[in-house]
């Protein structure tokens, strides 16, 4: 057993003391950034990316990954007691999470949430061992145009598979890719769009361009808002937890589909949690015998999507560590700190980086039995956490944001980057223009850009090799079908006017 | 079924700001050399992006017909109060050092969340300042000075 046995070199490489630490710290981080609501993972991996300089490249990107799926643990506390999703992806918690706190269920409640996401994140977790490596593998005879589809269909995914227009995802996915072109040309040392400013030659940098618009947006829209509510820490404590058999029954099956769905949206490329937590929840309704619960407290309704959103988390990892194509924003930027510390990312990744790979599987796993820990029996302590007001975290909030985009080049552009952004994003999501597209935009374009090229002058100059080549033919054909999907409400509406004219 | 004028001109404007976008990178690229197919120039990918993201300001035009969403909320206090706190924080680091930096970014952000609150301010202002001082400059080396002047 080749698996095990990776595996067993993940553990002996996870569990030396430096990386079970800090495997601890970004799990905690992610749970304290999680239950607060207003202040996102993003923003929690802004202020360590300047700390992880100093770790090894393992022990950095084990502590950045539990930020991630520690804050999709923490983000359901707040969802079921306040209403308010600790972050956005637990947005559909509340909507069954809030009633049950209403009944006094509360403690019932945050017990599933963390269960479920345990088994959400670790089927999540099984898959990404047993199919990273081979589609790694796979795609090690990929050339530039298998990736340039898989990028489109990654960009297509992640704007179409969305809450909101389509469209406007669409546009934001084309603005992001034209963003990164900012710099100097890598072919033939032109710069372009620096308009002469100097600090554009190396380009925007990824993490004030992604501070910028989920830390500071998010601030700029949830201040002066009044959302101050304020708990009864003591109601929650271990005896309350326990939730009854009935509870535990009405669980498991939502629990199995949301981490399919979890799942399948998060290993495909772009797309993310948020879509993921929203389409179980559906598919839970549809499939009830009796869909008129939900909204009144249902736990069908909590479980599925906490399932969804950490299995999709966990997922995500699946096409950024085997491609080199984040699978999410949040992985994004996961995979731009991997560059920082010198590790290209692609499908040679997993045999070169053997044991960073395996070690930080490995932490995965160890990261979700620590969540376990700090979610049931240290549940207390995130509850009376959110009772920290709003007008004490934002500037500190801020304050983090801003001393860590300078660390990262000890340079103040970055920070003028990452203000601009932040009011960029704040338009942009007054007008229900998502944020995310753009960022995954950013990140992917400046490789497409060479993709194209690179299998455009291979072909010379003929476009059908992107349609010979069987892999490629498939991504387009799925890039195709994302987008006959997303226009399907316009041919609706088109067909029922010209029914209305003809009556 | 079709919402008030008043109600659309935001989103109008949003799709016309997406379209002049594509236009400026047009522009912009088509001042690059575009090369050839085989041999893409620096400009050939700006201004094909630039085509495309016209493409799409277009239909959100057609689009906006069909949306009903609410108007945005402005908070111009909030947003007004958080821009100088940044600004402030960026302008006067290098100058000045770290901790006039921090409290000032403390105070004029916190102007931000009504009503005013001088103790928090002040607290949060300090404890901020220590934790940069002495997690950030002492603790990581941030090659930055504490006061400058």
């Amino acid at each position: 057993m080749e698996l095990l046995a990776n595996l067993a070199k993940g553990f002996e490489a996870a569990l030396a003391p430096e990386p079970l630490l800090f495997c601890f710290i970004g799990v905690t981080i992610g749970t304290f950034v999680g239950a607060l609501p207003g202040v996102g993972a993003m923003a929690a991996v802004a202020i360590c990316l300047p700390i992880t300089f100093y770790l090894d490249p393992m022990v950095a990107l084990i502590m950045l990954a539990g930020i991630f799926y520690g804050a999709q643990y923490g983000s359901s506390i707040a969802s079921i007691l306040l209403n308010i999703p600790g972050t956005v992806t637990a947005a559909v918690t509340c909507l069954d999470g809030y009633p049950l706190t209403k009944q006094g269920r509360a403690g019932p409640a945050l017990f599933i949430t963390t269960i479920t996401s345990f088994v959400g994140g670790s089927i999540a977790i099984l898959l990404l061992m047993c199919f990273a490596p081979l589609i790694a593998a796979f795609a090690l005879r990929f050339s530039s145009a298998e990736y340039f589809s898989i990028m489109l269909l990654g960009l297509v995914a992640g704007s179409t598979l969305a809450l909101g227009s389509p469209l406007k995802g669409l546009a934001m996915v084309v603005l992001g890719v034209a963003l990164g072109i900012v710099g100097t040309d890598i072919n033939t040392g032109m710069s372009r769009f620096t308009f002469g400013v100097l600090d554009l030659r190396d380009g925007l940098n990824l993490v004030a361009v992604a501070m910028g618009l989920f830390g500071v947006a998010e601030i700029l829209a949830s201040v002066g808002r009044g959302r101050t509510v304020v708990v009864d820490p003591k109601s929650i404590n271990m005896r309350s937890l326990i939730p009854t058999r009935q509870d535990i029954r009405e669980s498991i099956m939502p629990t199995l589909r949301g981490t399919a769905v979890g799942s399948a949206i998060g290993a495909l490329p772009g797309s993310g949690a948020v879509i993921a937590t929203f389409m179980s929840y559906a598919l839970e309704k549809r499939v009830s015998r009796n869909p008129a619960k939900f909204g009144r407290g249902a736990i069908e309704g909590i479980a599925a999507p906490e399932a969804a959103n950490n299995a999709a988390v966990q997922a995500a990892f699946i096409p950024t560590l085997s491609l080199g194509i984040p699978g999410d924003a949040l992985t994004a930027v996961l995979l731009g700190a991997m560059m920082i510390h010198g590790i290209v990312p692609g499908p040679q990744f997993i045999t070169e980086h053997a044991v960073t790979f395996w070690g930080l599987v490995a932490s995965f796993w160890i990261g979700n039995v620590l969540l376990l820990v700090l979610n049931i029996p240290l549940i207390g302590i995130w509850v009376r956490l959110l009772a920290i007001p709003y007008h004490l975290l934002y500037p500190a909030t801020l304050f983090f944001i801003c001393i860590g985009v300078y660390a990262i080049n000890n340079n103040v552009f970055d920070i003028y980057t990452a203000i601009a952004f932040g009011a960029i994003g704040y338009l942009m999501s007054s007008y229900q223009y998502p944020a995310a597209p753009l960022l995954l935009g950013f990140i992917l374009g400046p490789m497409m850009e060479e993709h194209l090229k690179r299998a455009l002058l291979i072909s010379q100059g003929d476009f059908m090799v992107f349609l010979q080549r069987p892999i490629s033919l498939t991504f387009l054909l799925v890039t195709t079908l994302l987008l006959l999907l997303a226009a399907r409400p316009f041919f609706k509406s088109a067909l029922a006017r010209t029914r209305a004219a003809q009556l | 079924m079709i919402p008030s004028r008043s109600l659309n001109s935001g989103e109008i404007a949003a799709a016309l700001v997406v379209c002049a976008l594509g236009g400026f990178l047009i522009w912009q690229g088509s001042g690059y050399p575009l090369g050839s197919l085989n041999r893409m120039g620096p400009g050939f990918f700006p201004v094909g992006l630039g085509i495309i993201l016209m493409g799409f300001g277009a239909a959100l035009v057609l689009e906006v017909k069909r949306l009903d969403t609410p108007p945005p909320e402005w908070h111009v206090r909030s947003f007004v109060a958080i821009m100088a706190g940044l600004l402030a924080f960026a302008l006067m680091l290098e100058p000045f050092g770290l901790v006039p930096a921090t409290v000032a970014l403390a105070v004029l952000s916190s102007l931000g969340d009504p009503p005013l609150r001088p103790r928090a301010i002040a607290a949060t202002a300090l404890a901020l300042a220590g934790i940069g001082y002495f997690v950030f400059l002492r603790g990581f080396g941030v090659q930055l000075d504490a006061f400058r002047w």
